[in-house]
């Protein structure tokens, strides 16, 4: 899951795989807004087939969380 | 079934305010910077004396004299727009009467910003039902009157605009490949709602002048996906001559960037120009289409794929085959 999300976070953002970190912060580290947020999810429920309702994009602020909130929903 | 038509004349109208980003720092919480990098907007036109009927009657009437097509010859008008100034007649209705066409069939479509692709397949559809020799298409929106001035979130994604089209009966079809869709707005993430009158039987629902509300990232997750969703339908029925430009909606600049990387096409493929008009609902296209010939960005021969979406949730495509000469 990890390796998705940095590889989806690559492309959208255009980052160099070295700036991703799991204590990375979405909008303090990367400038994401809420639309950027909704957009990667967007590509990750294609990639994954997991999807993050939109009401729960406000409890994920760090990669690792992310990840994370993404494992528990494919357990 | 279509008929075979082509785009004999096209044209735009649209206010002469212009009300700029900074300037809606006056009103709400927001900056230049914010809403530029969140939409891609930096100015909207403004109606102050203009009425959406108005403009639409203007963009009408230069469409037809840029044409050529008597206006004996127009059998049908098709407006759309979800803020005419009358609920009737019809704003078709208005332009008929405002450009003098005596005798033709005139009505008016509502579906959201989706308006003018629903609006053209339905004419393009009915000169073939009605044997009409021409038709008039035309969308126009005076979205600053039903939006809430003091919601930032809102507030700065509208413009007032209308834009027209003509088709003529042609010997080759060029308005091609019709897509019209719509699947239940279950969450209300696009909302203009009308006063309701109390009546000696029943007591008002709302007597507050209502606004246009959305839920962004909803209107975001919907816009994407059908976009992206009806330029693939698109591709795959004109595989053997692909379209090569695309003129979307004008909705958000990040809607149409998202779906020209997930499509893979380069910018240079699609018109923009969300910058100096926002979203004029049902208008953003055909202002589009306009602005596009003009610049020649769009050339004759061109085969253009035209895409919306808009509340409902509507949605629509259409592939042109442009025809007109190139601007002088």
């Amino acid at each position: 899951m990890q390796e998705i999300i940095i590889k989806n976070l690559m492309a959208q953002l255009d980052l160099e795989r070295d700036a991703i970190k799991p204590e990375s912060r979405f909008v303090e580290d990367f400038s994401m807004d809420s639309l950027d947020m909704v957009e990667m999810l967007i590509d990750l429920e294609k990639e994954t087939g997991i999807k993050v309702p939109v009401e729960e994009v406000g409890d994920i602020h760090t990669v690792g969380e992310l990840i994370k909130h993404l494992e528990g929903k494919q357990a | 079934m279509l008929a075979n038509v082509t785009i004999a004349g096209v044209a735009s109208s649209i206010p002469e305010k212009v009300v700029t980003n900074t300037e809606l720092e006056s009103l709400v919480e927001t900056s230049d910077e914010w809403i530029t990098k969140r939409t891609g907007i930096r100015t909207r036109h403004v109606a102050v004396g203009e009425t959406a009927v108005g403009m639409a009657a203007d963009s009408a009437a230069k469409a037809l004299a840029m044409s050529g097509v008597l206006r004996e010859s127009v059998g049908l008008i098709v407006a759309c727009t979800i803020t005419g100034e009358d609920l009737t007649p019809s704003m078709a209705s208005s332009v008929q009467k405002a450009l003098g066409i005596q005798n033709c069939a005139a009505f008016d479509v509502s579906a959201g910003c989706t308006g003018f692709i629903y609006a053209l397949v339905a004419a393009a559809s009915l000169m073939e039902t009605l044997g009409a020799e021409a038709a008039i298409v035309v969308a126009s929106e005076a979205m600053s009157r039903f939006t809430d001035w003091n919601d930032r979130s809102t507030c700065v994604l509208f413009g007032d605009g209308a834009g027209a089209v003509v088709l003529r009966r042609s010997e080759t079809a060029r308005v091609l490949y019709p897509i019209l869709s719509a699947t239940p707005d279950t969450n209300d993430v696009i909302v203009l709602r009308k006063d309701s009158r109390s009546t000696p039987f029943s007591p008002a629902r709302n007597t507050a002048t209502e606004y246009i509300r959305m839920k962004g990232a909803d209107v975001f997750t919907y816009a994407v996906g059908v976009l992206e969703d009806t330029l693939k339908r698109l591709s795959a029925f004109c595989a053997d001559k692909p379209f090569t430009k695309v003129i979307p909606h004008q909705a958000n600049e990040k809607i149409i960037d998202y779906v020209m990387r997930t499509m893979n096409m380069g910018r240079d493929a699609f018109f923009l120009n969300i910058a100096s008009y926002a979203n004029t609902s049902s208008a953003t296209i055909p202002i589009a289409l306009c602005d596009a010939w003009e610049a020649g960005w769009l050339r004759q021969g061109d085969r253009v794929a035209l895409a919306g979406f808009g509340s409902g949730l509507t949605s629509g495509g259409v592939v042109i085959d442009w025809d007109l000469p190139d601007k002088p």
